[in-house]
């Protein structure tokens, strides 16, 4: 017997991983589901460190476990009833099931015997011996903002555009406060709300706009 | 019993979360959040095949790429979330199943 502690861990997590993404699809309950998705970004991280790529796994841990996930739940807790399994979606799974077990099959006879040609190693565009006795972060850093600048700064405008379509898309305006409204104050002029009347001796004013 | 992790072992745990995310996708009856749930789970199994090619290659740039699919898809997930809440809002309904009003 000889295994080593990284293909042992190996093994566990990733079990821990398809058992959890497993539970994320066929559970009945959401709030279940969400916390399952938890489990799963958890032990890929894992995965993640197992190869070297700590900076990828820690940010996988803080932006989805921290921000995603929460959100889901906030959403999720907000929103969403309890619900009942029927019979009539059991019926419905069996299609989506013989397509995904297909598909399974298929990657699984795929990757058995995975071969890279020769050309994918000369593609290298950032070889891991350039960036020699620098830790993942420092190296990720030195490409990100180098090479990959640009993408870089799109991205940001990616989610400064998600941010602003989240917020107007989930804003609404309530008419419960007391606001002075100031473009209706300034687009009011005198000469609409007073009429003036010549009013003769003895006879009085008819009220034409009753107020 | 030698056990070696190979490119494989990584490809074959990828290609089922995928594979389960896809069987999630395609169920008609659920719930949309468990939509969104597998769209994510679909995209983690994408990191996963990045990842593990960036280190049988030994090439940094499939870490980069694994970043921007990270905040993409957070970005995605900020949206749709948004769009359900309005579309709860909007419809009153007890449950929110993917129903003839929303189209695609």
């Amino acid at each position: 017997m000889d295994i080593d502690f990284a293909s042992l861990s190996f093994y566990f997590f990733s079990t821990i991983l398809i058992l959890t993404s497993l539970y994320v699809v066929l559970s009945h309950n959401t709030l279940y589901a969400v916390l399952a998705l938890i489990g799963a970004f958890l032990s890929a991280a894992i995965l993640f460190l197992l190869v070297n790529a700590e900076f990828i796994a820690l940010t996988l841990v803080i932006v989805y476990v921290g921000a995603v996930a929460v959100f889901f739940l906030f959403v999720v807790m907000m929103l969403l009833p309890d619900e009942k399994p029927s019979l009539k979606q059991i019926k419905f799974y069996m299609g989506p099931m013989i397509g995904g077990l297909l598909f399974i099959g298929g990657i699984w006879l795929y990757a058995r015997n995975w071969t890279s040609c020769n050309e994918a190693l000369s593609l290298i565009s950032i070889p891991l011996s350039s960036l020699k006795n620098i830790d993942n972060t420092k190296s990720l850093g030195a490409v990100i903002y180098t090479y990959y600048l640009l993408p870089f700064q799109m991205l940001g405008l990616v989610l400064l555009i998600a941010m602003v379509g989240t917020i107007l898309l989930t804003l609404r305006e309530r008419n419960v406060a007391k606001i002075q409204k100031l473009k209706q104050q300034m687009n009011h002029f005198g000469k609409e709300s007073i009429t003036l009347h010549d009013v003769p001796l003895y006879s009085g004013v008819k009220n034409d706009n009753e107020y | 019993m030698i056990m070696n992790i190979s490119l494989n072992h990584y490809l074959i745990v990828s290609g089922i979360v995928f594979g389960t995310g896809l069987i999630g996708v395609l169920f008609k009856h659920g719930h949309l959040i468990k939509l969104l749930l597998s769209i994510e789970l679909m995209l983690l199994a994408v990191n996963i095949n990045f990842i593990a090619f960036a280190a049988y290659l030994k090439d940094l740039s499939g870490q980069v790429y694994t970043l921007f699919i990270l905040a993409v898809s957070a970005a995605e997930v900020a949206v749709g979330l948004a769009i359900f809440v309005i579309y709860f809002r909007n419809q009153n309904a007890p449950e929110m199943t993917t129903d003839p009003t929303l189209k695609g």
